[in-house]
């Protein structure tokens, strides 16, 4: 992509970054938003926004895989929370009713984490509700004491959930903006 | 417009410059803002989230102190939390005004539509009480009835359809179909936008076992709610089935 010649305005006929159709008396490129009318510090900030885009999204998708792993990570965490209390309680006469929750968690975290690649931002936001509501209830089960290491998977599971967010915002962005896939 | 457009060319106007521009072009020719329906930069989708995630913190807290805390465990303490959510919901929704007002008109009743989603609805909710109630004796051995907190109470039946099927039925939706699904349109697409509002109202009531019930109907209140552009039908569907459950709960406890 490049920016900027000597023609004049008036007879502009492409965008000078996406080549795509504009008229003579457009400011910006519809296509792109390249500013055509512009002064030369305006059309380098627009391509060194463009570039930036570029650089920074394998970052966000980075961002994006830790998060769906934080997802199957809390699936995996509930199965094994399962499987623990079973061996504990399997002579108890409501182990289904202890079980239940546990197996419940481990497929919605499953099924959250399945869609996250084609639904990010959905899944990254249900998962992240989901994660504190369950915590809330852990906390309040414990009549509000927790510990110090509790507190810090937490910090991490969130803060992993939450680049997630951004992270997909800032993907889908760039993506709409760039016409990519 | 410029003289160099076709004359078939669809033309709309930029929400920002007002300047008119073809309905297929990604960006304004004028001002280079964005044009498409969730065209909220960056910024702006992450303060819509932030504001999001205030208003269902609200929400959490209050369910959570009224749930598991033993000093809220009261009748008393359960009618402050119902209203602090409602004011809660009228809040956020009149916080974007502008762009929420337009889904209390009802441009779309029709008598005949609104009886067919209220005989759905009524007709989901036996199906949920009882489907319902069958896993709870199974699972849990027992069954609840929340009429029995009302009980002795003066006109307890007219408490329990206020504050279980109206009062719910018209802040939730303001709340959750009004503010919340509004705000992530403006951020996600029409089906994220739904899923995501559709899963935090279910998961909001705290039932694990509920869930395969709360999250289809959700899901049905959010696409009649972007389907009909009103909040009106999901207002009556979400209050006749709630209705529906409080008729089942007075006639057990009588």
């Amino acid at each position: 992509m490049e920016n900027g010649s000597e023609t004049s305005p008036q007879s502009v006929e492409s965008c000078h970054f996406c080549y795509g159709p504009v008229n003579s008396d457009d400011n910006h490129c519809a296509k792109c938003s390249y500013p055509l009318k512009g002064s030369d510090d305006e059309k380098a900030a627009f391509v060194l926004r463009k570039n930036a885009d570029q650089i920074n999204l394998p970052k966000f998708k980075n961002k994006s895989e830790n998060a769906l792993g934080t997802l199957y990570f809390l699936a995996g965490f509930f199965m094994l929370c399962a499987i623990i209390v079973f061996f504990q309680k399997e002579e108890s006469a409501d182990l289904l009713a202890i079980l239940l929750p546990y197996l419940i968690l481990t497929i919605l975290f499953l099924i959250l984490g399945s869609y996250a690649k084609q639904k990010p931002l959905a899944c990254f936001i249900s998962g992240l509700c989901l994660y504190i509501i369950i915590e809330v209830l852990v906390v309040a089960e414990a009549h509000f004491s927790t510990n110090f290491i509790d507190i810090i998977f937490n910090l991490i599971v969130i803060g992993f959930l939450v680049n997630g967010i951004r992270a997909s915002l800032e993907i889908e962005r760039i993506k709409k903006e760039n016409d990519l896939d | 417009m410029s003289e160099n457009t076709p004359k078939d060319v669809e033309i709309t106007t930029c929400s920002q410059c007002g300047g008119e521009v073809r309905l297929n072009s990604k960006f304004c020719n004028y001002c280079g803002s964005r044009l498409s329906a969730n065209s909220d930069d960056f910024g702006k989708s992450w303060t819509r989230l932030k504001e999001a995630a205030l208003f269902y913190g609200i929400d959490i807290v209050a369910c959570c102190l009224a749930s598991f805390v033993g000093i809220f465990k009261t009748l008393g303490w359960s009618l402050f939390f119902d209203i602090l959510m409602a004011i809660s919901a009228i809040l956020f929704f009149a916080y974007n005004w502008s762009e929420n007002k337009h889904l209390l008109k009802w441009k779309s009743f029709s008598f005949l539509k609104l009886s067919g989603y209220a005989a759905i609805a009524i007709c989901c909710s036996v199906i949920v009480h009882y489907s319902v109630g069958w896993l709870n004796v199974v699972i849990f051995n027992k069954d609840e009835n929340y009429f029995e907190l009302l009980r002795g109470n003066l006109a307890a039946e007219v408490f329990l359809i206020f504050f279980t099927a109206v009062m719910p039925a018209l802040f939730e939706e303001l709340g959750y179909r009004g503010y919340l699904l509004q705000n992530l349109l403006r951020i996600a697409d029409k089906d994220q936008a739904i899923y995501i509002t559709s899963f935090l109202f279910a998961i909001i009531h705290m039932s694990f076992i509920s869930l395969f019930w709360l999250i289809p109907f959700a899901l049905f209140l959010g696409y009649t709610r972007v389907k009909e552009n009103t909040l009106w039908y999901g207002i009556f569907i979400h209050f006749f089935f709630n209705l529906t459950a409080c008729v089942f709960q007075i006639l057990a406890a009588h």
